[in-house]
């Protein structure tokens, strides 16, 4: 009798934990036994007790009724985790393809394709792999520090509900996006800081085919990023933005696309041409580097810039009423 | 354990949940174990699996509305559970509640509103 029982509980405990697992063991064993004694006696059969043992359910199931209710990321967070999860899982396969290549390109190797191709697939569901990790991770820090966060985080009043089109309005999704990008991209320039340079190959001990790159613009890009996650959380815990939070945004925004001339796209192009020299005749090649750089301001000018003006107007008119106001 | 694939098997758990605590609440005035009170709701007519009480009664001992003790003189370890002052003070509140309720629902499903 004992030793089916025996194992059942045993498998149970392997689920709990250490500070509970003693006790729960002790009490299931004793219910487990009384239920037998009540059903089929003292000596029960090992059928009896099989029987009586898989309506009780799979040890797993019962050691985590013990826990109760445990997730990763709750249902308050899952929805936005989703949503940013949606916005970046398209782009990031993309983008490290784009990057393959361009490292294809500039490798002298020819003829062989397949290599490349199976690399650049690979490549591209490592990121992925590695960007889903990190919002879920980061998500699951939010779960974790909840109780903190509500110390923090303003009480919810209704009447300070902004208006339908106020520019102060925080997109809890695009702040949230925006962290979440941030640290990765983020993390990125800290392994290229520490290896000295641009490389796919994610491996601190072998990071393959480094391209050199000034390593005082990547700590610079290192610092802006900071800059950046830490202006998102503050307007997502004080659920606006102000005309000078928007400001420092750009601003960095703007700042942070010349740090990405000078760190990345400058010594990417001047290697690619260096290893291609056939590369700098067509399409203004060497031209491209400040090329992304007047997109990327325009970007940020388009995004950005209508939001800034708003706020701005924004608040001269309500420094004009207040003016108003006094003079009453 | 419960088929919860099915809509009304989920439904139903979920009509039970809280039923569940306020009826284990209101038999432990004197101390029992685990299996007696499965018993005891039994012998009223309310089922609960075994599953569901074992791991309900050391969550509402983790609570405070439970008071536990180990009677190791008998065949065999149990252990005893006993309502707490606070867990008294909670079940006065929740039982004033569900009657509460079940007037309330009575209404409404009876269509006998006195609007």
């Amino acid at each position: 009798m004992t030793d089916l029982i025996e194992r059942y509980v045993h498998q149970v405990g392997r689920y709990l934990p250490e500070k509970d697992r003693r006790d729960v063991m002790t009490e299931l064993r004793s219910q487990i036994q009384d239920q037998l004694e009540d059903r089929y006696g003292k000596t029960p059969a090992q059928p009896e007790i099989a029987a009586m043992l898989t309506q009780l359910g799979a040890p797993h199931k019962i050691a985590a009724s013990y826990a109760g209710e445990q997730y990763l990321v709750g249902p308050d967070l899952y929805p936005t985790m989703m949503m940013v999860l949606r916005g970046g899982l398209p782009l990031v396969p993309g983008i490290v393809v784009i990057i393959n290549i361009i490292s294809a390109v500039a490798s002298n190797e020819t003829g062989d394709w397949i290599g490349p191709l199976i690399g650049s697939v690979l490549s591209a569901l490592q990121a992925t792999f590695f960007f889903a990790a990190a919002v879920v991770g980061i998500f699951a820090i939010i779960q974790r520090s909840d109780e903190k966060l509500d110390q923090i985080v303003e009480p919810f009043n209704p009447l300070e509900l902004p208006a339908v089109d106020d520019p102060r309005a925080v997109d809890r999704v695009e702040a949230a996006f925006g962290i979440a990008i941030s640290t990765f991209i983020g993390l990125a320039l800290l392994y290229f800081t520490r290896v000295g340079g641009l490389t796919l190959r994610f491996d601190l001990n072998a990071p393959g085919n480094v391209i050199p790159v000034p390593v005082g613009w990547l700590l610079v890009l290192i610092g802006f990023t900071i800059a950046m996650i830490a202006l998102n959380v503050w307007a997502l815990l004080r659920n606006h933005w102000s005309r000078w939070t928007w400001l420092a945004l750009t601003l960095l925004e703007f700042v942070g696309a010349v740090g990405m001339y000078f760190a990345l796209w400058l010594p990417l192009f001047q290697y690619l041409t260096e290893v291609q020299p056939a590369l700098a005749e067509p399409f203004m090649f060497d031209r491209q580097p400040i090329i992304i750089l007047i997109i990327s301001i325009g970007i940020a000018i388009l995004s950005s810039g209508r939001k800034l003006y708003r706020l701005w107007r924004q608040g001269q008119g309500s420094a004009l009423s207040a003016t108003r106001h006094m003079s009453r | 354990m419960a088929d919860i694939d099915d809509p009304l098997d989920k439904l139903r758990l979920e009509l039970r949940r809280g039923i569940v605590v306020l009826a284990v609440l209101s038999q432990m005035d004197t101390a029992r174990y685990g299996y007696s009170l499965i018993q005891q709701l039994a012998e009223q007519g309310l089922d609960i699996e075994e599953g569901t009480l074992y791991p309900l009664l050391r969550r509402l001992e983790q609570q405070g509305l439970l008071e536990s003790e180990w009677e190791v003189g008998e065949a065999r370890p149990r252990k005893y559970y006993r309502i707490s002052p606070a867990g008294q003070d909670v079940l006065t509140i929740l039982t004033a509640e569900w009657d509460q309720t079940v007037a309330v629902m009575q209404r409404i499903l009876k269509g006998t509103s006195h609007d």
